[in-house]
């Protein structure tokens, strides 16, 4: 049969592809490593694209991770239940202590409710808006070995916003850094990226906690010389305006091979029900201190006079 | 005239797209099955670390199901997912299935044991290099701990989902039941 011209038979075209195929085959690794290379790089550029990629796929995923997360939260709702059972007696009566102690609190807590009233009238000061809690689970724990970060079932279309402090009952468990319409990730405050400035102890003595990734922070860049106490109290100063001012944290564990480490009130192994606070505009503590003194002027006049 | 009847597992190969489907779908789900929010202290290493046992029990006993473009897909799932380096699962995955496939001649007609032992020298491969591409994205040393710790959960949690993958691939008749 002739061959139309322009018109190249299939099994030609077939035979042609097969070396490229194989050549495909053969360096297929290389190929992909390099492409896997080029997207880390493009990660380091276009971080906004890759965020946004993220938060999409975060929102695909989020009612998938939803539903797998839900056995795993009613066995240890279970098992809580379980263990609280096992020990109900005693709990009874640590929590008969507890509310003896507590009530004898409840009235020093009124005079001083009292007092901060008086004052703040006094002061003609400005509370400004209430905070605003928007709740929130715990879908998926997907840090790895680089990163600490945990997903929540709640994003935009709840209010949630960039930049939030989410807590637990117990304290701060980090911020939210990437917002989708029904999902959104939370840094943690033991991310090796997370550095958070806070306020140790009393007299308050001045640190940035800083996250290694572990479930220890430690805090560097202490104010002053001396040590820190341990089992003084860390909670959020302010600076930076990345959180409010007085957020607990946790206590200083001590010093380790030269560094300060905290420990945190929250338990990283039981993130599960968190709650994500707009406290609103917060101002900067630093932009309300006084300005410094200026520096003190040579005083050419009494010079001039005298000499 | 003899009638051949054919043992129920020894059917006929699976097609393509399904062979593709149920390594795919198996790892994928693996992964965000580890994903979900375990109470225990190293929960946050759990994707990764099953990721790379999947891809490389994958890669080991049936390449056909989970080819190398599917395992950089599963490290693009992993990295989405993670909020970590993007691309960096993608070059693990890569690492685990490649590496598999470089020992398969060996490892492949041999039991787990071996399979066992070829995922450990992996894992601590793979741990390297992810060690090396963050420390060198962050322009910061990484600690070392979290990797060795992830490479330590890949060895430990593999027996376990090497026997669920193998279960699996029998349910999916993918592989043939020794006669």
């Amino acid at each position: 049969m002739a061959r139309e011209p322009g018109l190249i038979p299939i099994d030609e075209l077939v035979d042609a592809s097969r070396p490229i195929k194989a050549l495909l085959r053969r360096f297929a690794y290389l190929l992909l490593i390099g492409a896997a290379v080029a997207l880390i790089l493009i990660g380091k550029i276009e971080t906004v694209l890759i965020e946004r990629v993220r938060s999409h796929f975060s929102d695909g995923v989020a009612p998938i991770l939803e539903v797998l997360s839900e056995p795993i939260r009613l066995a240890r709702a279970g098992a809580e239940h379980i263990a609280d059972l096992a020990d109900l007696i005693e709990e009874n009566e640590r929590l008969s202590q507890e509310n003896a102690r507590l009530l004898q609190w409840r009235v020093f807590a009124k005079k001083l409710e009292a007092d901060n009233q008086a004052l703040k009238e006094l002061l003609r000061f400005d509370p400004g808006p209430a905070a605003r809690f928007i709740s929130a689970r715990a879908i998926a724990d997907v840090g790895g070995a680089f990163a600490r970060s945990v997903l929540i079932n709640v994003g935009a279309g709840k209010g949630v916003g960039a930049g939030l402090p989410v807590m637990t009952g117990d304290g701060l468990v980090g911020r939210v850094i990437q917002v989708g319409e029904r999902s959104a990730r939370v840094l943690l405050l033991t991310d090796i990226k997370a550095r958070t400035p806070v306020i140790v102890g009393d007299p308050p003595i001045r640190a940035i906690l800083a996250g290694d990734n572990g479930d220890n922070p430690k805090l560097k860049f202490i104010d002053g010389e001396g040590a820190l106490e341990p089992g003084a109290l860390i909670v959020t100063s302010g600076h930076g305006g990345v959180f409010p001012p007085g957020l607990p944290i946790g206590v200083v564990a001590g010093d380790v091979a030269g560094e300060t480490w905290a420990q945190t009130f929250v338990d990283w192994r039981n993130l599960n029900y968190l709650r994500v606070v707009d406290f609103g505009d917060q101002p900067d503590p630093a932009a309300l201190a006084p300005p410094p003194p200026p520096p003190p002027q040579p005083n050419t006049e009494s010079r001039a006079n005298g000499g | 005239m003899a009638v051949e009847t054919r043992h129920p597992a020894r059917q006929a190969p699976r097609s393509a797209w399904t062979r593709l489907a149920a390594g795919f779908g198996l790892t994928a789900l693996a992964i965000l099955l580890a994903a979900a929010p375990w109470p225990f202290a190293l929960a946050a290493l759990a994707p990764p670390a099953v990721a790379h046992a999947v891809v490389f029990d994958w890669s080991l006993r049936r390449p056909d199901a989970l080819p190398a473009p599917l395992a950089f897909i599963i490290g693009l799932l992993l990295d989405v997912l993670s909020g970590s380096v993007f691309g960096l699962g993608a070059v693990t995955c890569l690492a685990a299935h490649g590496s598999a496939a470089a020992q398969r001649r060996f490892l492949s007609p041999r039991g787990i044991g071996h399979a066992w032992i070829g995922l450990a020298l992996t894992a601590v491969a793979i741990a390297g290099i992810g060690w090396t591409i963050a420390s060198a994205y962050s322009v910061l040393l990484q600690p070392v701990g979290p990797s060795l710790a992830q490479a330590a959960l890949t060895v430990a949690l593999y027996p376990p989902l090497a026997i669920l993958l193998q279960t699996a691939r029998l349910a999916c008749g993918l592989t043939l039941r020794k006669a």
